[in-house]
């Protein structure tokens, strides 16, 4: 071989350097993808409860029969009303625990007595679907102590949340799975 | 001849019955479940209220002044009619054509407001009162009103100071010089008195020209009237989505009383303001729901939460305009009546 051709590439070896090349490349595409589905076993989905709207579409979004977002209570932060608009249809026929008066569509609130005048309202996860009347309806008057979470021991953790993507106002995110949920008036803590 | 035209139709109507299933799978698939709400039952919907009949509204929005400040906390007036207005750290006089005549800086944000009759303002400031003077000058702070504290309304009357402490669930009377006197509300079986609901920090107060003391009971959609001495005399208000009533949790938020002894009410939820006789019967409404609504594609400004809830202070004048303290516009919107307007023409000609 001529002294000059020595620094020229042969054929064979562009085609063993390409091939090594790619292979290289595959190799750190699969451990990138491997890092982040890592990172991702440790985070899960969360609502962010300050920026939901209460649209209703976790209701019916999930890739669950029923939803794994339910209403969660602050009762720290509840009024204990006796007229929770929250609990009650807009405009009720009295103040009691008439189905006709529950704005629940499937009854998942219970309200108790407490002392005059005050009333409890807890949620009852098994019936509750998600749908965020009740978080509506507290927000548009009271303080906003219902609010939507996701429930982890229900929640299958999906790559790409098909709830997260066609909610309208961003609120869900991904969290450090050591601390799960986003609860309203203790974000700071 | 016939089997083939048979077969013909049966193949046709296969068709287009396969087309129109294919049709309506890509429907769903693309278009019917993205992006949409379940609806029905399952959506919390309120818009008949936010509708006002236009026949109930006898006010006109007839001018505005913009306060300056980033955010505002209350509003008042004065005999002179002068409208002070506390926003940030401040408090802001205005005439009542609204030039700015002064201003002078607060130890903090200022929740309400009172001008006394010779000239002193009082402002509940988180759990105690400060009173200045005319010149921006403090002049006393009184101690605190107790641990859980939030002054949500101050009236200056003669000798006395009432002051409502959403955070104590009491109005409290004090004397000029801030020792407490009485206090009022307290539920109390022996004098039948309830006790104040507060299930968010918005109690307001003021002295009727009957002479009893209203106060605002949100929780049981109430004003109540009380003497000095603490009995309650009686109440009026109830709760209703319809424009006769209170509307929500807990309303109204904040009152003012007319010259001719009306009351003007704001609420929150659905942020409406209204007339109400001395007697407590619904009379009309100075602004509806329409009034203060935001448009879908409008970011959610200050003042309002996401919701779409806001909460006004109000204050009148002494010839019956209505002074509304919009918090997301930063501004006094004076509303007047559309009666009192007809008069001031016909005066004119």
């Amino acid at each position: 071989m001529p002294e000059k051709d020595k620094d020229k590439i042969s054929r064979r070896d562009f085609i063993s350097n390409t091939i090594r090349g790619v292979c290289l490349l595959g190799l750190g595409g699969t451990l990138g993808l491997v890092a982040t589905r890592t990172q991702a076993g440790d985070t899960v989905w969360q609502i962010d409860p300050n920026k939901c709207i209460g649209c209703g579409r976790c209701a019916d979004h999930c890739v669950l029969e029923i939803s794994a977002v339910k209403c969660v209570h602050n009762f720290a932060m509840c009024g204990y009303c006796k007229l929770c608009t929250g609990y009650f249809e807009p405009q009720p026929n009295a103040l009691n625990t008439g189905a006709e008066n529950q704005l629940c569509p499937t009854g998942a609130i219970r309200r108790s007595f407490v002392e005059h005048p005050y009333y409890e309202y807890e949620i009852d996860e098994e019936l509750c679907v998600g749908c965020g009347k009740c978080v509506v309806g507290c927000n548009a008057f009271g303080n906003g102590s219902l609010f939507l979470q996701i429930r982890h021991d229900v929640c299958v953790n999906c790559n790409e949340c098909a709830i997260s993507v066609v909610c309208p106002s961003g609120a869900f995110k991904r969290v450090n799975a050591s601390k799960p949920y986003i609860l309203k008036g203790e974000e700071g803590e | 001849m016939k089997s083939s035209k048979l077969s013909k139709i049966i193949s046709v109507t296969l068709t287009s019955i396969s087309v129109l299933i294919i049709a309506l799978l890509i429907y769903i698939t693309f278009f019917g479940r993205d992006a949409e709400n379940p609806g029905g039952v399952f959506s919390y919907n309120i818009d008949k209220y936010r509708k006002t009949d236009p026949k109930l509204i006898k006010f006109n929005e007839t001018g505005s002044i913009d306060t300056g400040f980033l955010s505002v906390s209350a509003v008042t007036t004065d005999l002179k009619d002068q409208i002070y207005v506390a926003g940030d750290k401040a408090v802001r006089i205005f005439d009542s054509a609204g030039n700015l005549l002064s201003e002078f800086q607060l130890s903090d944000s200022a929740n309400c407001m009172s001008v006394s009759e010779d000239d002193m303002i009082y402002l509940g400031i988180g759990d105690h009162v400060e009173v200045y003077n005319m010149d921006g000058k403090l002049l006393n702070t009184w101690k605190t009103a107790g641990e859980m504290s939030i002054l949500t309304s101050v009236d200056a009357y003669g000798d006395d100071i009432f002051v409502a402490d959403a955070g104590g669930r009491v109005v409290l009377r004090y004397d000029r010089s801030g020792k407490l006197i009485k206090r009022i509300a307290e539920p109390d079986e022996y004098n039948n008195i309830p006790g104040l609901v507060v299930p968010s920090p918005h109690v307001d107060l003021a002295v009727a020209r009957d002479g009893l003391l209203r106060v605002v009971n949100p929780g049981n959609h109430r004003i109540e009237a009380y003497t000095f001495d603490g009995y309650l005399e009686f109440s009026w208000g109830e709760p209703s989505m319809t424009i006769e009533g209170f509307s929500g949790c807990c309303n109204p938020v904040n009152f003012a009383i007319m010259p001719n002894g009306r009351f003007v009410t704001c609420e929150q939820g659905l942020t409406r303001v209204k007339i109400y006789t001395e007697a407590g019967e619904f009379e009309s409404v100075v602004a509806g729901v329409e009034s203060f609504d935001m448009k879908e594609d409008m970011p959610i400004p200050d003042g309002r939460s996401e919701s779409g809830s806001m909460v006004l202070d109000v204050a009148v004048d002494s010839i019956g305009r209505v002074l509304v303290l919009d918090p997301v516009q930063k501004s006094v919107r004076i509303f007047t009546e559309i009666n009192t307007q007809e008069s001031i023409k016909e005066e004119e000609i």
